[in-house]
């Protein structure tokens, strides 16, 4: 069922319920109205009656009653021993019904409903006679039943009217929403940059349209960076692919032991590298899955870094760089350590690396000051960063200096981000060319509290 | 420990494979024989878990295939309950052990376990070197009489070593059989992970147990053997 005719029956429904019991209120009060009317009316009538006999004393109409006949009510004259002195068809029978004061009483005359109301005249010499006052309340109820035909009628006509009038204006409110059907069905990976483009209307259903656009927007962006990804990927393991094929195809013409082995140690390099440049794009790409199963477990800051650095002290000492390091005891963060250490292997190493003679590189780990998160620095005075290379510096495949001959992947700092990101920490460069470099990174606790 | 699991039944796989990770194997796994036979060939497991109905190539051929290739690794099949001869058959082409669908997990750890075991000639759940005990059931290392916490991995390195005791073992082969394929081995991340482990369980250097040879890698080994 769609929702345009779900949402015009519910509102029939609705109006439905309310409509009857609008009906019947309404009928409810009307009768009770016209009712109350007549008797207060029958009362006024007898009132009046009474007072002007009472005025013009009673001889005179107990000769001539129809004079009173003139009100719409039906008015007998008794006299003191109760005889009647007009007379009908209706009237006989009325006359029949014994007096009671002051009391509006309901009859059935004839299979017809009446009202009669009895008062006694007062006279000088006390109680002298009875005005009896009746009327039909035929005309009332006739009229209401006319008044329930005309409520049993139109209420289904409104209701009618009601489904189809509901019908139109959700279709004309719900008719963007196919087509923003049609559209996404429409989208596929080839025609990714297709959008809606819908009028801004301020609505939900506008609401809708402008964020299914955003959200083509993000997809189309994700789709672009990882095509990037794989260009700049194929693009890096070219050059190593291309040195192997050229020495090996020199190998093969060549001739002698020596030359041989060259060229097989030039391969081994190269596929060396190639190796790890396929590890680590294996990793970055397995994190862009968002597949990565982390290992949690209490790790000690404190005691993974002292073992990091006096690992990194043997290619530290080839260029004389100082490496130390201080923190603080009991810094147990709740980690994958494989992830951690990588991390700080990554950063230790570009900070040994692009380091000068004699330079050094200082670690200090510190808690913040809301013991929420633990703070690690990595100071070094080596080459630094140029100020237009920073913003890019954890970008893939990004270097700063291509012609090194040290030169690495250009992938360790892009997998040092996404560790720490992984981890909901932050990480912050400052550095300055040719003085040095600070990185900051900030590591909660735990993952689930994270750091601001 | 590394171990391969072939599976095409993909729920089956993930829980096999989630539940040997969270009992510290490390765990590749493959959806047929063909990937399966490309793993086999290109990594050294320590068990290989393989379901005999398999597609494009099944179970026991693969098996041939990989024994072929004198490859002789542990091989436990996975049968479904009515095949006798499957399971004759799958045992005479060089597998080592049949588990019954459906299976409890709890007897597939076990027999895991003691497939590994005859790899190390061990008759119990024990490794045992010096005062180092470890409970290869529990995970409990006991340095003498003292409790040693280690992480994760650094038991999987202590267990890889000592099952392999006496025997030279080189950084790939631990960073292989520790870590599983999307691992990047590069960098001197089994080093630091030695230092780990050694300043955990191997501090006294008059009774070293983890010696470097240098040039080619680690071995666990008393040092009078």
């Amino acid at each position: 069922m769609s929702i345009k005719l779900k949402i015009s029956l519910w509102f029939s429904s609705m109006l439905l319920i309310i409509l009857c019991f609008f009906s019947f209120v309404i009928y409810f009060i009307m009768a009770e109205v016209l009712f109350t009317d007549a008797e207060n009316q029958l009362k006024a009538d007898a009132l009046q009656a009474s007072s002007i006999i009472e005025a013009e004393g009673e001889e005179g109409y107990f000769n001539n009653p129809f004079k009173l006949l003139v009100l719409s009510t039906y008015l007998i004259l008794y006299d003191a021993k109760g005889n009647a002195s007009s007379l009908g068809d209706a009237a006989k029978q009325i006359i029949k019904i014994p007096l009671e004061a002051n009391n509006i009483r309901k009859v059935k005359i004839d299979g017809n409903l009446w009202i009669l109301y009895d008062e006694p005249i007062k006279a000088d010499e006390g109680n002298t006679g009875w005005i009896r006052v009746s009327r039909s309340l035929m005309p009332i109820i006739e009229n209401l039943n006319k008044f329930k035909l005309i409520l049993f009628i139109s209420v289904p006509v409104y209701i009618l009217i009601s489904i189809i009038g509901g019908q139109f204006l959700a279709k004309r409110a719900l008719n963007p929403i196919d087509s923003i059907t049609k559209t996404a069905r429409a989208i596929g990976q080839g025609n990714i940059n297709q959008r809606l483009k819908l009028p801004k209307v301020k609505d939900e259903v506008g609401r809708l349209a402008e964020t299914f656009d955003e959200m083509l927007d993000k997809i189309e962006a994700a789709f672009k960076k990882e095509r990037q990804f794989t260009t700049d990927a194929s693009h890096e393991l070219r050059t190593p692919i291309t040195i192997i094929s050229t020495h090996a195809e020199d190998a093969l013409e060549a001739d002698n032991k020596k030359d041989y082995k060259e060229a097989l140690e030039i391969i081994y390099r190269e596929s060396q590298k190639m190796s790890v440049m396929i590890s680590q794009l294996l990793m970055l790409s397995r994190s862009d899955e968002g597949k990565y199963r982390l290992e949690i477990e209490d790790i000690d800051l404190k005691l993974i870094m002292n073992e990091i650095i006096d690992e990194m002290k043997e290619s530290a000492k080839a260029n004389n760089i100082k490496l130390s390091f201080s923190g603080e005891n009991g810094l147990i963060i709740k980690a994958d350590q494989t992830l951690i250490t990588r991390l700080f292997i990554n950063i230790i190493n570009n900070a040994v690396k692009f380091n000068k003679k004699g330079g050094f590189v200082k670690v200090q780990i510190t808690t913040a000051a809301d013991k929420n998160f633990v703070r690690i620095l990595i100071e070094d005075n080596g080459i630094g960063i140029p100020e237009e290379d920073i913003e890019n510096i954890f970008n893939r495949f990004y270097q700063v200096d291509k012609s090194r001959n040290d030169k690495g992947t250009g992938l360790g700092l892009a997998i040092a981000k996404w560790i720490v990101d992984i981890h909901k920490g932050t990480i912050n460069i400052e550095s300055a060319l040719g003085k040095g470099t600070k990185i900051y990174i900030n590591l909660p606790l735990e993952i689930n509290k994270q750091a601001n | 420990m590394r171990i391969l699991i072939v599976e095409d039944e993909l729920s089956l796989l993930k829980i096999i494979s989630k539940r040997l990770k969270e009992e510290g194997y490390s765990v590749d796994t493959a959806k047929d024989g063909k990937e399966g036979l490309y793993f086999a060939e290109t990594i050294n497991y320590d068990c290989i878990i393989l379901d005999i109905m398999i597609p494009v190539i099944d179970g026991v051929s693969l098996l041939k295939k990989i024994r072929a290739k004198k490859i002789m690794v542990p091989v436990l099949f996975l049968t479904a309950k009515d095949s006798i001869v499957d399971r004759v058959e799958g045992l005479d082409s060089g597998a080592d052990d049949y588990l019954v669908k459906p299976f409890s997990f709890d007897e597939l750890s076990a027999r895991v376990r003691a497939l590994l075991r005859r790899q190390t000639d061990s008759k119990d759940n024990f490794l045992k070197l010096g005062d180092l005990t470890v409970n290869l059931i529990t995970h409990e290392v006991l340095k003498g009489k003292v409790l040693v916490q280690l992480t994760s991995k650094e038991y999987a390195i202590l267990e890889y070593l000592l099952r392999n005791k006496n025997r030279i073992l080189t950084k790939s082969q631990i960073a292989e059989h520790v870590w599983n394929y999307d691992f990047d081995y590069s960098s001197n991340i089994v080093e630091v992970y030695i230092r780990y482990l050694r300043r955990k369980i191997d501090n006294n250097p008059k009774s070293k147990l983890i010696h470097t040879i240098r040039g080619m890698g680690y071995i666990i080994k008393e040092k009078n053997d």
